[in-house]
Formats: C-alpha cells, sequence, structure tokens
C-alpha cells in the first residue's frame, strides 16, 4: 500500500511539473491579430490610470520540441491608440515612442518558460534600447478550435519603466511605471 | 512643471546669452562664434543629456554644434571654411533624417519630403555664406534685423508645440531665447551704422533649419503652415534689412501661425489631455 502510494505520488508529481513547463506542440504558430490585445496603464497625474492599447500586432511562435522553442511579438509603435487623437499624435512624437524612427516594439523570447510555468523571460525592445524584462504568464487553452485549427492562448503582465528604454519626457506627469497586459491567441501554420 | 519649462526655454538662454555677452577679455567675433554653444545647454536639459553613440535624432546635436563652432575657427581660407561648414550640416542633417526617409520608402510617399529636403539644403548654403557681418544704416533697419534674428525661430516654437512635440518645439524656443540679447543689443546701440555681426545668425539659422526639418519629418506638421513658414525663414535670413521683404515675411509668418491656431483650437477643437 505504502509502495502504491508513493508510486503514485511521483507519477503525479513527474505528470503535474512536465505540465506546467510543457511548450505548446512542435510547430510553428502565427500570432492571431484578431484574437489579440497589448494594452498599457500609465499614471496620469496621480489623479488615475491612462489606458491605451496598440492595435497592430504581429509575430510567430515557433516550438521546436517540449523544451525548445522561440518567440517573436511585433508591434508597431504608430498604431497606439489612447482613445484622444491629439494624444496619440503626441505619443507618436520624439517626446515618446518617436514612431517614424522607431517603428516597431519588439519581444523575443527563447520560450524558456520557468519550472512553475508562471512566467516567461524576453528582451524587449523599445526605441533602439534592449532590456530584458519577465512577464507573468497564463496559460490559456491549446486544442483545435471550431474551425479546425490548432490554437493556443496565453495571457501575461509585467511593469516596466519607460525611463529604462530613454522614454524620459514628462515623468513628473505621466508615471514612469508602465503595466503592460497581454493576451495573445496563435494559431499553427 | 510650466515654470521648469520656461526656464529651459527662455530663462536659462536668456541668462547664458548676458552672461556672454558681458564677459570680459572676449572680442565680439570670439563671443559670436561660441553663441551657438550656448544653446548645448538648455538642449542637454531639455533631452535629459543626449544619447552617446546618437540613438534619437536629435542626438546629433551633441557633434554637430561642437565642429560647427570648430570649423569658425579654424585658421583656414573663406571657402574651405564654408564647404567644411556645409558638409558637417549635411552630414548630420542625413543621419538625422534617415530613419524617416528610409521607411517604406516610395518615391510617393517620400517625394515631398526628397524635395523639401533639397530647398532647405540649397537655403543652408545661401545661408552660411553669408558675409560675417553687415552695415546697417539706420533705427529701421536696425529693427527689422533684431525681429528677423528671433520672429521665425519664435513662431516655429509655437507651431511645432501645437503640432504635436513639446521637447522639439522648447530647443527651438531656447535658440529663439538665444537671440534676443543679440538682437537687443543691437537695437540700443546709439550708433546711427554699425557693423551687425551676422556669425551667430548664420549658425543659428542652420540650426534652426534643421529642427525645421526634423519637426517636419517627424511630426504631422501642417503642411501649408510651414511652407509658409519656410519660405517667410527663408526671406528673414537671406534679406533681413529690407522692408518689403520684412512686411512680406511677417504676413507669412502670422498665417502659418494662424492656420495652425485655427486647425487646432477651432478645426480638431481637441481638449486638453
Amino acid at each position: 500500500m505504502k509502495s502504491v502510494r508513493l508510486i503514485s505520488g511521483l507519477i503525479f508529481t513527474v505528470v503535474l511539473s512536465t505540465a506546467v513547463q510543457a511548450l505548446p506542440a512542435k510547430g510553428t504558430y502565427d500570432i492571431d491579430a484578431a484574437h489579440s490585445y497589448a494594452g498599457f496603464k500609465v499614471d496620469h497625474l496621480g489623479y488615475s490610470k491612462l489606458v491605451g492599447r496598440f492595435n497592430d500586432i504581429s509575430g510567430e511562435i515557433i516550438v521546436k520540441d517540449a523544451k525548445q522553442g522561440s518567440l517573436v511579438v511585433l508591434i508597431k509603435s504608430a498604431s497606439i491608440d489612447t482613445n484622444h487623437q491629439k494624444r496619440d499624435e503626441h505619443l507618436r512624437s520624439p517626446d515618446f515612442f518617436n514612431s517614424k524612427q522607431f517603428p516597431e516594439l519588439r519581444f523575443t523570447s527563447p520560450l524558456q518558460v520557468s519550472k512553475d510555468g508562471k512566467s516567461l523571460s524576453g528582451e524587449l525592445t523599445l526605441l533602439g534600447v534592449k532590456k530584458n524584462i519577465s512577464l507573468a504568464l497564463v496559460e490559456g487553452k491549446q486544442a483545435k478550435d471550431p474551425w479546425g485549427l490548432e490554437r493556443i492562448g496565453y495571457s501575461a503582465t509585467t511593469t516596466i519603466k519607460r525611463s529604462d528604454f530613454g522614454m524620459d519626457y514628462m515623468l513628473g506627469g505621466i508615471g514612469d511605471e508602465i503595466e503592460i497586459e497581454i493576451f495573445v491567441e496563435a494559431v499553427k501554420k | 512643471m510650466l515654470l521648469s519649462l520656461f526656464t529651459q526655454a527662455a530663462l536659462l538662454p536668456l541668462f547664458l546669452s548676458v552672461l556672454l555677452h558681458v564677459m570680459p577679455g572676449l572680442t565680439g567675433k570670439t563671443k559670436a562664434r561660441c553663441y551657438l554653444l550656448l544653446w548645448l545647454v538648455p538642449y542637454a536639459w531639455i533631452i535629459n543629456l543626449p544619447n552617446f553613440p546618437p540613438r534619437q535624432a536629435y542626438d546629433y546635436f551633441i557633434l554637430l554644434v561642437p565642429a560647427l563652432v570648430m570649423i569658425s575657427f579654424l585658421a583656414v581660407a573663406q571657402p574651405i571654411k564654408l564647404t567644411l561648414r556645409f558638409l558637417a550640416l549635411l552630414s548630420c542633417t542625413v543621419l538625422m533624417l534617415w530613419p524617416a526617409l528610409s521607411y517604406d520608402f516610395t518615391l510617393h510617399s517620400h517625394g515631398l519630403y526628397l524635395v523639401q529636403l533639397v530647398l532647405v539644403l540649397l537655403l543652408m548654403i545661401l545661408v552660411v555664406s553669408r558675409p560675417a557681418s553687415e552695415v546697417v544704416e539706420n533705427q529701421a533697419q536696425k529693427l527689422m534685423l533684431a525681429c528677423a534674428a528671433f520672429f521665425p525661430a519664435a513662431v516655429l516654437a509655437l507651431i511645432v508645440a501645437l503640432s504635436g512635440s513639446m521637447k522639439i518645439a522648447l530647443l527651438i524656443a531656447a535658440l529663439s531665447a538665444l537671440m534676443f540679447v543679440p538682437a537687443l543689443s543691437l537695437l540700443i546701440n546709439k550708433n546711427k551704422q554699425v557693423l551687425a555681426s551676422t556669425i551667430y545668425t548664420r549658425d543659428v539659422n542652420s540650426i534652426l533649419l534643421i529642427l525645421f526639418l526634423l519637426s517636419f519629418n517627424y511630426l504631422q506638421l501642417d503642411k501649408l503652415a510651414a511652407h509658409l513658414w519656410l519660405v517667410s525663414a527663408a526671406g528673414f535670413m537671406l534679406w533681413p534689412g529690407r522692408r518689403s521683404v520684412f512686411i512680406l515675411c511677417l504676413l507669412l509668418l502670422a498665417v502659418a501661425l494662424g492656420l495652425v491656431v485655427y486647425n487646432e483650437f477651432f478645426i480638431k477643437a481637441s481638449s486638453y489631455y
């Protein structure tokens, strides 16, 4: 009885740890822009948070095997949308995202998810500056969707300091810390 | 925050130019040549110190301004100085504008920007070729010369501020504020005829033209207003002492500014954000 319990416990632990570490099934997945979202919140003069999003997100996830893969997410900085045309123009200017000089934000990761499966590390490139960041990861569903496509989904959050990337204008009025929230769905090619 | 912006754009450049103006032991020519260096102080404050090596377009000014000042002091023939000055301006302009011009380039989408770049570079050649000083005949001419020194920069600062970049607007405003003291000094000079040094206006105007190109390529400036400003600035820079040119250029500046104000406050009517 004791040995049965011990073996069951061992099997359960192996299965569980394998389950949270597992990447999607092997293959290449294109990010489904229509079902993905990249948004942010930033402090506005201490009153409340200003919310915005980027409307142009693309990328791919390549899974080579159970523990190896790569992720590239590209966001067009000019697609920033805070529901105010004048503010969006200002955000695209050299004061903030300088969209004409730095048209893309890029996140790349070797897809090395942490042992508990709850965080993902990678490199964010913003305004030409590269920094390693860590995202808190929540795994969504991995299954065939109603149209027969192999679909995976994740949500991730992180907080970065915009000044770390050289975006230091109006730090007194607009917060330095940016809370980022990403919902991604990707479809196997 | 408003006090900080006002200090960066106006008080600090004014203070520095007064300091240079009253500094003993420096000749008028040396002071005029060093004027542009003063701009680097508010520039460094406004952009929170430039990156080195340059990363953003406006980071290149930290290389360009000292280069222009050094060229002024070179003991070489005038044509060589002119060539060096223009080469420095041309190379920095291209480096600053390259990301905007090269991104998704098609002749259809970027043709206007290229034509404008060529026109501004031609204007720059004329500006840097101006004589080091000119005789001012009377008080009216003094007034026109004084106004021509800082009006274009002041108006461009307003246009750029309303069009979406406070940073570049502050850089331009600081340039304008630097010109105030020499302009005032010219006005209060009681001599009927003075030899007005144009060395500082020549260098400052070159930087102003580059800032205009930066604004036009990286922001969404109203195209008509931008071109009206450019024509007006050309008039002020090349024929500052002629009454008819002065009046026409003043009108063009007013129309350019009026267009932008009208667009921002009456057409778009966007609230403060």
